[in-house]
């Protein structure tokens, strides 16, 4: 598989992770470049696609981890706050699902997504995220519990 | 919430197209970059393994087989003790007349003039190096268990004489 390839295949699958994980399309936007570029940087030669997928997959939350425990991105003070300029419009999903999991923390929104909208197994997602069945299994169950709640409010609010 | 609805959500998120142009054109450019890199690394490499080379070369040249012959005048060389034997001579039996090797317990009876020139290496040993123009022989003084040697090569090459030497020393 070429890189254009690769970019185009699993291009959704990476943004949409980053997005919902960064809930900004600009930080998504980076973090999108960071990952392929990682690709390109690995040397990396994965004629199965599933495994390829995975790969992706893990590298996309590490570098939203990264991205968000960055020193310099605690630091920074959006310039607006200071100046007379307006905020860049990004589109945004702009649904009540996208804005429940704006409220939900980081851990319960991947397995949430890769349960749900990738369709992995509980296994597979434990293999992908580094953890135990039973660890995968309660996160899910507690993240499904929690975005209900936050619909719900939503919904009554 | 149903998953259907999740699904539904998510599947109206999509990476932009230029998004995926510029991710692919930088792509593109790290590979090229890399490439040049790992060229890079592999000229740096050979560069240290010449250079390691050389040095070794040089360090051997001036650690084991450094050479310098001096030349002297007749008078100078015979202002020491050559030509009164007053130690143990040992010529190479093969070439009885060109090569003799006296020993020495001390080191006054070996010509001023050897030890005044820079030493020579040969197998790693201090070595100091003449050359009589007149009488066209080679001498060399050295110190070897707390005797001094001094050998003569009559009539012989430069060549023949720091071979002689270098079995001299190998035995």
């Amino acid at each position: 598989m070429t890189e254009e390839e690769v970019v185009q295949k699993f291009a959704d699958t990476v943004y949409r992770i980053a997005l919902i994980r960064m809930k900004h399309p600009g930080d998504a936007d980076d973090v999108f470049q960071e990952v392929f570029l990682r690709y390109v940087q690995s040397g990396k030669q994965i004629r199965d696609e599933e495994h390829l997928k995975a790969w992706l997959i893990r590298v996309t939350i590490n570098c939203c981890n990264s991205a968000q425990s960055n020193w310099w991105r605690k630091k920074v003070v959006p310039l607006m706050e200071y100046t007379d300029l307006k905020e860049p419009v990004y589109e945004e999903p702009g649904n009540e699902i996208w804005e429940a999991l704006k409220k939900l923390p980081q851990k319960d929104i991947d397995v949430i997504h890769l349960f749900y909208f990738e369709g992995y197994s509980i296994k597979e997602i434990s293999r992908i995220l580094h953890g135990t069945e039973t660890a995968i299994k309660t996160r899910l169950f507690r993240a499904r519990k929690r975005l209900q709640t936050i619909l719900e409010e939503g919904k009554e609010g | 919430m149903t998953a259907t609805d999740y699904r539904k959500a998510m599947e109206g998120i999509h990476a932009s197209e230029e998004l995926k142009k510029a991710t692919i054109q930088k792509m593109q450019k790290q590979k090229i970059t890399k490439r040049h890199v790992s060229r890079l690394r592999y000229i740096s490499i050979a560069a240290c393994a010449c250079l390691f080379v050389f040095w070794g070369g040089y360090y051997y040249h001036a650690q084991y087989s450094r050479i310098y012959i001096k030349q002297v005048s007749s008078l100078e060389i015979s202002s020491g003790s050559i030509g009164v034997q007053t130690g143990k001579v040992d010529s190479d039996t093969g070439k009885k007349d060109i090569f003799i090797t006296e020993t020495y317990q001390n080191r006054e009876f070996i010509p001023e003039a050897l030890w005044d020139t820079n030493p020579s290496m040969i197998r790693g040993r201090k070595v100091y190096l003449c050359f009589e123009e007149e009488t066209q022989t080679y001498y060399a003084a050295a110190k070897q268990n707390g005797k001094y040697l001094l050998f003569q090569g009559r009539n012989t090459k430069e060549s023949e004489f720091v071979q002689y030497l270098k079995s001299c020393f190998t035995e």
